[in-house]
This record gives C-alpha cells, sequence and structure tokens, in this order.
C-alpha cells in the first residue's frame, strides 16, 4: 500500500498529510493479520515464561532475529511436554499486532520439537544426568515387602489400568485394601499430579507399596513419566513403588527410578502381592514343621530320660513317678505309631504328652528324695565301674547340690 | 502391643520352627514357642481368609488426610 492509499486524517499547514498513531497502527494490523493468518515458524525457545494465569510467554528465535510469542492456555494444556529455553521448536499460529504496545506478536496454537531426534535428544539427556546423580542405583532402591495388606495407587480414576490392577488384586489378595490417589496420566501438567500424588502418599505415611502408572499410549501420551519431576518424586518417595507403565518394551526414566519396574499395570498387580494359594501353601507347611519339631523335641526328650532312668534306683515301685518311668516305653511308642500313621498329634495331645514328660524330668525325680550323681565333667553316672577312690563327683539334689568323695565302690 | 502385621507374624513363625528344629531348647521353652507358633499360625490362616479388602480413595483435607469409599 502506498501513502497515498492510504487514509488521512488531516493536513498540516505546509500540506503534509499525517495520520494518527492509532490510525497508522490499525492499517498494519490490518496488513500483518491478513498477510499472516496461518504460519509455521521454527525457532530456538528463549525467555520463556509461565505465567500463574497458565499463559506461556516466549521467544522464538534464530541467529539475527525474534519474534515474540504467546501460547494461551486453552491451547497449551494440551502439550505434553514442558517447553524450556534453548528447545528447538515448530510453532504454528497467527500474527497478531497489539495496538496498546505496538508490538506484533504469534499467536501459538500448536507447539512441537523441531523433531523426534529432538525429543530423544532431551530424553538421553535428562537420562545421563539423573544417572550420573544415582538416581538409578540399585543400593538406593528400597526392599518391596513381602505381604503388603495396603497398597497406594497412584493412576487414573477412569482408565483401563485401575480397573485391571483391582481385579487383579482382589483375585489374588482378597484382603488387601487398596487406596487410590487419582490423577491425570497424560498431558501438561500431569507429571507434576503424579509427583504430588507420590509426596501426598509419603505424607499419609500408612500404605506398604505403591503402583504407579497407566495403561498403553502413544509417546506423547506417556510423556510425564519421562519428566523429571516425576523421577525426583519417586526418588524421594520412602515408600517402595513399583512402576507400572504399560510400554512393554520401552523404559519411561521413571521405570529407572522406580524400586521394581513392571511392564503393565497388571504385570505390577501381580508382583506387588504373593497369590493366596501360595501362602497357604507357605503357612501349611510352616504349621506341619511346627508340629513337627515339637515331636522332635519330645522324642528327643523321651530319648535323653531314657538314658537317665539307668542311673536311678529302683526303690519305690508305687511310687508314681516309678510307674510313669515303666511307662515311658509305652509314651515313646504312642508318640511313634502317631507319626507312622501319618496323624499330626493336635497341640492338645502334644501339650498332655510333654506334661507326662515334664512329671520325669530331674525336677520331679529329684523332689521325691533321688540325686543326680554326675563326674566333675557332668557327665551323669551310670556304672560304678568307672569311678575310681577318692573321685570327686557332684550330687544335685532337688534343693542344692553338693561335691563328694567316693570312699567306697560296689560292683554289681 | 504394636499391631501385628502378617509379615511380622510370617517372619516369627518361621523363626519359631528353626529354633525348634535346632532342638537345642529345654522342654519348657519349647513348648511355649511351639503354641506361639500355633497361634501365630491361627491368626495368619485368618488374615488369608479374610476377603473384605476395600477400594478407598485418598482425599487431601487442609493439613490432613482422609478415606473415602470409592465405588467403581
Amino acid at each position: 500500500m502506498s501513502q497515498s492509499q492510504l487514509e488521512f486524517d488531516d493536513m498540516l499547514q505546509d500540506g503534509t498529510s499525517y495520520v494518527t498513531v492509532s490510525r497508522l497502527t490499525r492499517d498494519i494490523k490490518a496488513l500483518l493479520e491478513s498477510a499472516f493468518p496461518g504460519v509455521c515458524v521454527q525457532g530456538e525457545i528463549s525467555n520463556f515464561t509461565h505465567h500463574s494465569s497458565g499463559h506461556i510467554y516466549f521467544s522464538l528465535k534464530d541467529e539475527r532475529a525474534q519474534i515474540p510469542c504467546v501460547m494461551w492456555r486453552s491451547n497449551n494444556q494440551h502439550l505434553f511436554f514442558a517447553p524450556t529455553d534453548g528447545m528447538k521448536v515448530q510453532a504454528r499460529g497467527r500474527l497478531s499486532l497489539y495496538e496498546k504496545r505496538g508490538v506484533y506478536q504469534l499467536d501459538v496454537w500448536q507447539l512441537q520439537h523441531a523433531g523426534l531426534g529432538d525429543l530423544q535428544l532431551a530424553f538421553e539427556r535428562l537420562k545421563k544426568r539423573l544417572h550420573d546423580e544415582g538416581l538409578f542405583a540399585a543400593e538406593v532402591k528400597h526392599d518391596l515387602p513381602v505381604y503388603p495388606e495396603r497398597i497406594g495407587l497412584v493412576t487414573s480414576a477412569s482408565g483401563a489400568a485401575l480397573h485391571d490392577i483391582v481385579n487383579i488384586l482382589h483375585r489374588r489378595a482378597p484382603n488387601v485394601n487398596i487406596i487410590l490417589n487419582p490423577v491425570r496420566v497424560q498431558g501438561r501438567g500431569a507429571a507434576n499430579e503424579i509427583a504430588a500424588a507420590i509426596d501426598e502418599f509419603n505424607e499419609f505415611g500408612d500404605v506398604d507399596v505403591l503402583i504407579v502408572g497407566r495403561g498403553g499410549g502413544s509417546l506423547e501420551d506417556l510423556w510425564p513419566f519421562n519428566e523429571e519431576v516425576v523421577a525426583r518424586a519417586v526418588f524421594r518417595s520412602s515408600i517402595p513403588i513399583i512402576s507400572a507403565v504399560g510400554h512393554e518394551v520401552d523404559f519411561s526414566i521413571y521405570d529407572f527410578v522406580a524400586d521394581l519396574r513392571a511392564p503393565t499395570p497388571s504385570a505390577a498387580a501381580e508382583l506387588a502381592v504373593p497369590g493366596r494359594s501360595e501362602l497357604k501353601g507357605q503357612l501349611g507347611y510352616l504349621r506341619e514343621a511346627l508340629i513337627g519339631g515339637m515331636q522332635g523335641r519330645l522324642r528327643q526328650q523321651i530319648d535323653q530320660l531314657r538314658v537317665l532312668r539307668q542311673s536311678y534306683a529302683f526303690g519305690r515301685p508305687k511310687d508314681r513317678v516309678h510307674q510313669l518311668w515303666q511307662r515311658l516305653d509305652e509314651l515313646q511308642r504312642s508318640l511313634r505309631q502317631s507319626l507312622r500313621h501319618g496323624l499330626e498329634l493336635d497341640s492338645e495331645q502334644l501339650t498332655g504328652l510333654s506334661q507326662r514328660l515334664s512329671l520325669l524330668a530331674h525336677e520331679n525325680v529329684l523332689k521325691r528324695g533321688y540325686s543326680l550323681c554326675s563326674t566333675s565333667d557332668g557327665v551323669p553316672v551310670m556304672n560304678s565301674n568307672l569311678l575310681e577312690v577318692g573321685q570327686p563327683v557332684n550330687l544335685r539334689f532337688h534343693i542344692g547340690s553338693a561335691v563328694a568323695k567316693v570312699q567306697k565302690i560296689h560292683n554289681s | 502391643m504394636a499391631k501385628k502385621t502378617f509379615e511380622q507374624a510370617m517372619s516369627r513363625l518361621e523363626e519359631i520352627v528353626g529354633k525348634l528344629e535346632d532342638g537345642s531348647l529345654s522342654l519348657d521353652e519349647s513348648l511355649k514357642l511351639f503354641e506361639e507358633g500355633m497361634e501365630l499360625s491361627r491368626f495368619c490362616e485368618a488374615k488369608l481368609d479374610d476377603a473384605n479388602g476395600r477400594v478407598q480413595r485418598l482425599v487431601k483435607d487442609g493439613a490432613d488426610f482422609r478415606l473415602e469409599s470409592e465405588t467403581e
């Protein structure tokens, strides 16, 4: 448009026409906006700011020029990555001029990385940095509880992942309490929500393990799990975390920091709890070992008493203890019989048996006036032939003991 | 005594079995451990038979948390 095509507001005294600032600006605006109603610009981000209103402001620049940009909240809330200074991007939008400030701006409605290569590069750079800081190290990982009773979930309230996890947990461990802290799992801000949810569980405290994740999706969908804020929250967590991002083959940065990585949410649920039938089997085995152990101990006691029986004199046949001694073999037989028939002694039977046995134990025999004679090494004396005159022997009574010296030996 | 968890109970039960099988305890001690073991095994059995696990939602209320029931 040439000078002659502009509308003039007035004429100066010398004949020059002029236009007002508003008029000129308005014409430039019309020119600019009609010439660039939609444009795709590639450049590097600088001066990036994220306003509290949700709008983002930045400049796109190259070596020689720069264009100020704005991306309104309604346009940027679907961004799956966080733009940063230095990032090479392609911005789609329209040019507009802001009359009040006399600047033109690119009104961006779509922003993407200049190439997938850039995305990959950003990923690799972050991965290396976190690795060097030690976030992935095996030593810092927590052990998972073997039998969790309260499991926290950080996932979408409406996704298939939640459904799958709950079903599997209910099947494997129907006594487990599941606590959900729902979050968005894709899009702008999802990473912050995920990190906050993990922190909240740690503040709450009353869960044994966390499962954090989502079902499958595109690279963009899964991107929050590559964000630094999620990795740091996982690293901070003192509650163990099982990652459950459904990308089967690939790893996100979050997978490296988690205490255990599962390829899918369903797999995470399987890994989180042992199956109930597995546990019942384990418990059954322990019960059998417990009873077997007790039976073994009783058998051991009987054997010991049989050996000692020989060192007591048989003086009083009507004595109850004496009668029990006689029946020692019977007791042993009944124990062996029950084992042979594969019957478990229940705890009542075992208690009864061991009570009878304890009557035969040292203390109770000693109460009846018998004493236990042993050498100075503590070996019970059963055969007088093994003694020597003058040898000191220990005598143990019900109360107290004495050291005696052998005076005379009567061999039988 | 702090609330006994399933994990603690199983762990103690394993410990008791080990001690009993070792055979070095007195008869009285053995019986005491055996009774404790049977009690633990009953406790664990009951926990495994419990099928009342719930799904709840964590809700932050200022500085506190509460749990709400979650209907799927």
